[in-house]
């Protein structure tokens, strides 16, 4: 993968870890498949996992122990208050930083600015 | 965690639980707190239990070879924790092709999107500060000479004298503290920035002259004016305090570079999410 593929991947992948317990409770292993599932993200269970953990570290994720229907118990993760104002602010910043590189990247804005 | 509705035979679970230690193994040498090591863990346990649950009711030493095969190496993990997502090198996006684990824990110096990774420039300003103290140093002692040529070595000339040694020395004073912030940046640039030998250098000298400086001063006192009474036993007694203090040099070094080398703490989620997206503008 290019350098600086993973650099944009960084941090955005905790972004879609809130973005995706924002939708309601899950275990680590159904968080992992529903963002695999979503192309080009292309993420693994040594990547979510420890997000998951120092999310919980932080206070920004509760995590409750179930058993499961027919299976091993699992760790649901929940969106805490302060999980959800972060998810917010994330999502402020990257609504700021897709425009601001649209704006670069399509070169519309940077020409109509010129007197 | 007990999974109690699967049955694993006593060689498959040893199998996983082989893999789920050096997770943790490596985890904990990279000083990850345990609560993030027991998570993590335990998740990987939920998911390697599920995907052998899905595979059959009764997994074998074979199915958990072939689970453990398909989940991610156990260094990844590390690279993961300590804040980078980076892919191995060679390996496309996703998953990772099956590899045997490598019992090192070595984190990767991964690049900059922006560039190579680059030499801390914090370490070398303060490398510099020798610069002044080498030219500063004979000047000084010429300076003392003189003094003393002309005006004696009495009164208050002498401590005068023997200040302007010193004032070299003060070099020294900054060029700790910018060896104290390079590594601090070296350690939180998640390997763009390298140098941590000479940040550690510049960051040691001070205090390290100044406690061996302490030392050769007390071996330079006279041992009448000590009250010492075994007076033969005076150079076994220096050459002890000499090997203590070089042993006592070495401590140091090594005790530092240690805690250098550890991972720090993680930062505030909402600050590296920033951090990295800023860099890449």
């Amino acid at each position: 993968m290019a350098r600086w593929v993973s650099q944009l991947r960084k941090g955005v992948i905790e972004l879609c870890v809130l973005g995706t317990l924002s939708e309601g409770e899950a275990y680590g292993y159904q968080i992992l498949q529903h963002m695999a599932s979503v192309d080009g993200l292309s993420v693994t269970e040594s990547t979510v996992y420890p997000i998951l953990a120092r999310l919980a570290k932080d206070r920004l994720l509760s995590v409750r122990v179930a058993d499961s229907p027919a299976g091993p118990p699992r760790r649901y993760y929940r969106l805490t208050s302060e999980g959800r104002q972060r998810l917010d602010e994330m999502k402020d910043s990257w609504d700021l930083l897709r425009q601001a590189v649209d704006s670069l990247v399509s070169g519309g804005n940077h020409e109509s600015q010129k007197p | 965690m007990n999974h109690r509705n699967l049955k694993l035979n006593p060689a498959a679970r040893r199998r996983l639980d082989e893999y789920l230690d050096q997770v943790e193994r490596l985890l904990m040498d990279s000083a990850v707190e345990r609560e993030q090591r027991r998570s993590i863990v335990d998740d990987v346990e939920g998911q390697a239990l599920e995907m052998l649950r899905s595979r059959t009711s009764q997994p074998d030493d074979s199915d958990v070879q072939a689970v453990i095969a398909s989940l991610d190496p156990a260094e990844d993990y590390v690279r993961a924790a300590a804040g980078d997502t980076q892919q191995p090198a060679g390996q496309p996006a996703g998953r990772p092709e099956p590899q045997a684990a490598a019992p090192s824990a070595t984190l990767p110096e991964a690049a900059d999107g922006a560039g190579s990774p680059r030499f801390s420039r914090t370490a070398i300003i303060g490398a510099l500060m020798l610069v002044p103290l080498l030219f500063f140093t004979p000047l000084a002692l010429s300076g003392r000479m003189l003094l003393f040529t002309h005006a004696g070595s009495s009164g208050m000339m002498f401590p005068f004298g023997s200040l302007i040694l010193l004032v070299p020395f003060l070099f020294l004073i900054p060029m700790c503290i910018l060896g104290v912030v390079a590594i601090s940046r070296i350690r939180h640039s998640e390997g763009r920035l390298y140098g941590m030998g000479l940040a550690v250098f510049d960051a040691l000298l001070l205090p390290l002259l100044l406690l061996n400086g302490a030392v050769f001063s007390f071996l330079r006192m006279q041992p009448l004016h000590m009250g010492w009474p075994h007076y033969q036993a005076l150079p076994f007694v220096r050459l002890g305090m000499l090997l203590a203090c070089a042993a006592l040099n070495c401590l140091i070094v090594w005790w530092v570079w240690r805690q250098v080398k550890k991972p720090p703490a993680s930062t505030q989620p909402g600050g590296r999410f920033l951090q990295s997206n800023i860099r890449i503008i």
